[in-house]
């Protein structure tokens, strides 16, 4: 079970993702090259700190509310009181932080210190806060259009609601108590956000604002947390080949997933339909989800009505996305009962002008065989025993259900400069004068166990991938070293993946400093995040300068000896390795302990300035280049 | 200077039960916490790089009447109260009068970070009870203190020291503070080491520690004796009591010893800073209602206003029995002034794009 069964709440609204993009591009990782430029807005001749340089690294919830309520019987007559609750974040902690996994890979981000809450707005009662376990984001593609200003970048996230606090004293709603007993033996809720209609020109009044699709269902021990092991609707673009395939149909869709859930098949065009001018969903014309005949009917093709059976239309509205959550049931009927579990279901193009005939726009894995990874993106530390090592689960299926006995392996993508990141400026006398970074070696240094994993009775299996005992600084200025890794069938019958579902792995330098480091040894990590972050060095403390850092060293090594998992730790990109983690701490303990009265008057203390100067209208999204990554990497 | 009705200084006179003393504590709270809005719209009006003395001096102050409502809520806790600070915090509306205190004396609002701000409101506040002429002060403002004291008004110095003696005389004749809930006490040691002098933790444990908790507040806030000439401007150690640090940044100089000046005291020493051209020009005591529907302003200052909705929330969680969500008060407190940097960026209208910039709102 995941959001995809029922008990089930939708909802919908916008987010805020107030991303900080002076470390959009690696080269201003480069302490020695740094310009002060990099912390201002992008201008048409030159990228400078990209879009958003005073970004916070806030994500937020803002203005959503339950659109659908289903109980476990499916739609009830009578509307659910749950409707028109609000859905926000935490009620009493500092906001989430949307964080990238590393500058090389910017395609996996993911939530730290998110909580849902929804709240009854009649009686302002709080019914429910959870914890959204952390989790990056999946299927992330560039070409959804969208209002003007829009990034066109849509992505979602699936993960867990854990530490349910419940207080459902008084509400009335069947579903939420369905909910509530629903969660009962997991403690846990199965949620998918979906993201998109992104507004990236600062002088629009929604800059770092989008639009927000949730649903909310049920957890079952067994299923994947991150991803669906269901069925994967996959395009190639009229390219079949696993290694070239675009994702995008000829009607630009992209790809989605859904599950046969008793007699119904539940889809999931949340991320998948492509947007209009308006924001809204393109019309797709007469689309039918149907169940093909035969497995070689490829993408493309034109069928006859004997090839084919129509299941429905798929409804791909506005009124979907926003009511539903982007989530479609369709009835299964008896007599397809047991084909559905042998056949691939494809989304086809009713003719309008020879009746029976159709094309097939997009359609299931070839074989129905999809393999997907439920940790796609984590970090592993050399200087950190407990983190030295990470076990990635994997889900295999064939038409929904699990595949046994399938060999999955992982392939380290070869060495390559991150160009994708490191873009050229309109005046080349302006671009980042550091080396461009390459990412993926030395190779080999990572450990895959087993090199070749085959999936049990469930179609599950497990690789664990581990880091070297020392790790060099391949990138130089930059900590440590980023690996994607493409896996699949190891079988020699690919399945089609989504163009960045790739393990993507950022492994830390050794790094081992004196037992009571001095301040020079400490002030170029410092010195970095000071240029990165101009919102904390201009707009609160500049942590670079030693007087600064010691008049307020309790409140740094108060934030930086929390749990990463709290939204307020620092640093907020939460890329540091442990050893430095531990060295700027006891250099923080040395002068605390020199100075335990610390005095609320010194100048260091608050003259922090407003790192606001120079935004304006000067840089409009659309004059620039959006995420040069994003584009350099769809055209591979 | 803030003028009290003195039915609340005689409420406290004649309290007999720990719940009439635990009421005028939690009054004591929210008076704290209502200096924290017109004080922070101040600092949030100064523009990057620059002003940074004043700053400085103002972001003191705001640190210390943190320091004095979290002193105000643990004497409240240990004595059985339990500050309602998100209610209270809530109802607090400028302009007006600040809580307790009547409209003769002072009406507060929220405005840019000017000399007259400083002098008229922020002087205003903190002023000490005293007849004597201040530092820079028209004789004429002394007259008025006495002829509104005359009237039956007291001070908030009266008003503290009222509770202290409730507390000692409760204590005579039983002890007010035989389950003091120390776990539910907020610790400040991390924080302010030397906040309390001789008790770190501004933990409320006796009569001696609110004692000493309860005359920390007026020192740090009026510096003066109550009712007694001369004036003593610092509040101990090298740190000014609030009224000066305020006259520093109005009169533009530091304050010396000057014995040819009635109070003995100038603002003549080093040259403290004031640029005019560096300070944002937004709307007074801003309301988020006041931006349209739609508009950048609106949307960073509901985010603003959710902020502090949730600082509210998180420092009533905090003196009810959850003292350690004060780690998370912290973040907020600093996400606050981060999104207050957002707001300023735009115009309060976009139709006037030139015009005045939003202003972060207290207020709904």
């Amino acid at each position: 079970m995941s959001y995809l069964d029922l008990p089930r709440l939708t909802f919908a609204g916008h987010f805020q993702a107030d991303v900080s993009t002076v470390n959009n591009d690696p080269r201003h990782f480069d302490n020695q090259s740094f310009e002060a430029r990099f912390q201002d807005f992008q201008t048409t001749d030159s990228q400078n700190g990209w879009w958003n340089p005073i970004g916070t690294g806030i994500f937020r919830l803002a203005g959503c509310s339950v659109t659908s309520a289903i109980g476990p019987g499916g739609p009830a007559a009578i509307t659910d009181p749950a409707l028109g609750f609000v859905v926000g974040n935490s009620p009493d902690r500092p906001s989430a932080k949307i964080v990238d996994l590393d500058p090389d890979w910017q395609l996996a981000s993911a939530l730290f210190g998110l909580q849902i809450s929804i709240v009854d707005p009649a009686t302002m009662r709080t019914v429910l806060v959870s914890d959204f376990e952390v989790a990056p984001f999946r299927d992330l593609w560039f070409s959804r259009g969208g209002s003007r200003g829009d990034s066109g970048a849509s992505a979602m996230w699936q993960s867990r609601l854990t530490n349910l606090v419940w207080n459902l004293d008084g509400v009335t709603s069947p579903v939420l108590h369905a909910l509530h007993a629903a969660a009962g033996d997991s403690h846990a809720l199965s949620v998918r956000i979906t993201t998109y209609g992104y507004q990236t020109s600062v002088g629009e009044a929604n800059f770092t604002y989008g639009k927000i699709l949730g649903a909310i269902g049920p957890v079952h021990a067994g299923e994947p947390r991150t991803c669906i092991a269901g069925r994967r609707f996959m395009p190639n673009g009229g390219n079949p080949s696993p290694a070239n395939a675009a994702c995008t149909a000829s009607n630009a869709m992209t790809c989605f997933s859904a599950k046969v859930i008793g007699q119904t098949l539940v889809t999931d065009v949340s991320n998948a339909l492509p947007l209009a001018d308006s924001g809204e969903p393109k019309p797709l014309g007469n689309l039918q989800m149907a169940l093909l005949r035969r497995e070689d009917i490829s993408e493309a093709a034109i069928i006859g009505s004997e090839d084919y059976i129509a299941l429905g239309v798929l409804d791909a509205t506005e009124s979907l996305l926003h009511t539903q959550s982007g989530l479609q049931t369709f009835a299964i009927p008896a007599s397809m009962a047991h084909a559905i579990a042998k056949s691939p279901l494809a989304l086809v193009q009713i003719s309008t002008t020879t009746p029976g005939e159709a094309q097939v726009i997009l359609r299931e894995q070839p074989g129905g065989r999809d393999v997907r990874v439920d940790d796609l993106s984590f970090k592993l530390d050399p200087n950190n025993p407990h983190k030295v090592a990470r076990e990635v689960p994997i889900v295999a299926t064939r038409y929904g259900e699990p595949l046994a006995g399938a060999a999955i392996a992982f392939q380290p993508a070869p060495p390559a400069p991150d160009v994708g990141d490191a873009p050229t400026d309109r005046t080349p006398e302006t671009t980042p004068r550091a080396p461009i970074p390459y990412t993926n070696s030395p190779i080999g240094v990572l450990s895959f166990t087993p090199q070749v994993a085959t999936t049990d009775e469930h179609g599950r299996a497990t690789v664990t991938v581990r880091a070297p005992t020392r790790m060099g600084r391949p990138r130089g200025y930059l900590d440590g070293q980023l690996y994607a890794i493409p896996y699949n069938f190891a079988d020699g019958q690919a399945a089609l993946m989504q163009t960045f579902d790739q393990v993507s792995i950022m492994v830390y330098s050794s790094f081992a400093a004196s037992a009571q480091p001095s301040w020079s040894e400490i002030q170029p990590i410092l010195q970095q995040f000071a240029n990165l972050y101009p919102i904390m060095s201009k707009g609160l403390f500049d942590f670079s300068q030693q007087a600064i850092c010691d008049a307020n060293a309790h409140l740094l090594h108060f934030v930086m000896s929390k749990d990463e998992h709290d939204p307020d730790y620092m640093p907020v990109t939460r890329d540091m390795s442990l050893t430095k983690r531990e060295a700027i701490l006891r250099y923080l303990e040395s002068v605390m302990a020199a100075s335990a009265a610390h005095s609320p008057d010194t100048l260091a203390r608050y003259t922090g300035r407003c790192p606001f100067s120079g935004v304006g209208q000067t840089a409009r999204g659309d004059d620039v280049p959006n995420k040069i990554i994003f584009n350099h990497l769809r055209s591979k | 200077m803030l003028l009290l009705d003195r039915k609340l200084v005689e409420r406290a006179r004649n309290a007999r039960s720990t719940a009439d003393v635990i009421a005028l504590l939690d009054g004591a709270v929210t008076l704290e916490l209502s200096t924290l809005p017109p004080y922070l719209t101040g600092v949030f009006s100064l523009k990057p790089g620059s002003n940074d003395a004043i700053r400085a001096l103002v972001m003191s102050v705001v640190l210390q009447e943190m320091l004095h409502m979290a002193i105000a809520a643990n004497t409240s806790i240990a004595i059985g109260g339990n500050p309602a600070v998100f209610k209270a915090g809530l109802a607090l509306r400028y302009p007006g009068p600040l809580p307790m205190s009547v409209e003769e004396s002072l009406v507060v609002s929220l405005q840019p970070l000017t000399i007259e701000q400083t002098k008229d409101v922020f002087m205003m506040i903190e002023r000490p009870d005293t007849t004597a002429t201040l530092p820079g002060e028209p004789p004429a403002h002394a007259q008025r203190v006495m002829a509104l004291k005359k009237q039956g008004y007291a001070s908030i110095g009266e008003f503290y020291q009222a509770i202290i003696d409730a507390l000692t005389r409760l204590a005579a004749t039983g002890d007010p503070f035989a389950d003091p809930r120390l776990d539910r006490q907020l610790d400040l040691a991390r924080w302010f080491p030397a906040g309390v002098p001789g008790n770190p933790s501004c933990k409320v444990r006796d009569l001696p520690t609110a004692i000493a908790g309860l005359e920390t507040i007026v020192r740090q806030g009026e510096g003066a004796q109550i009712g007694d000439d001369p004036i003593a401007p610092y509040a101990g150690g090298d740190s000014l009591a609030h009224y000066f640090k305020f006259g520093e940044v109005a009169f533009g100089h530091t304050l010396t010893k000057d014995a040819a000046q009635p109070s003995g005291w100038a603002y003549a020493g080093d040259a403290v800073l004031y640029d005019a051209g560096a300070v944002y020009d937004f709307p007074a005591n801003a309301k988020v209602s006041d931006y349209p529907a739609g508009s950048a302003a609106r949307i960073t200052a509901e985010t603003f206003y959710e902020s502090y909705v949730r600082l509210l929330r998180v420092l009533d969680a905090t003196f009810n029995g959850e003292p350690h969500a004060f780690d998370a008060a912290l973040g907020v407190m600093f996400e606050l002034k981060l999104i207050a940097q957002q707001v300023v960026q735009h115009p309060a209208d976009p139709k006037q794009a030139s015009g005045k910039v939003a202003a972060p709102p207290f207020q709904p």
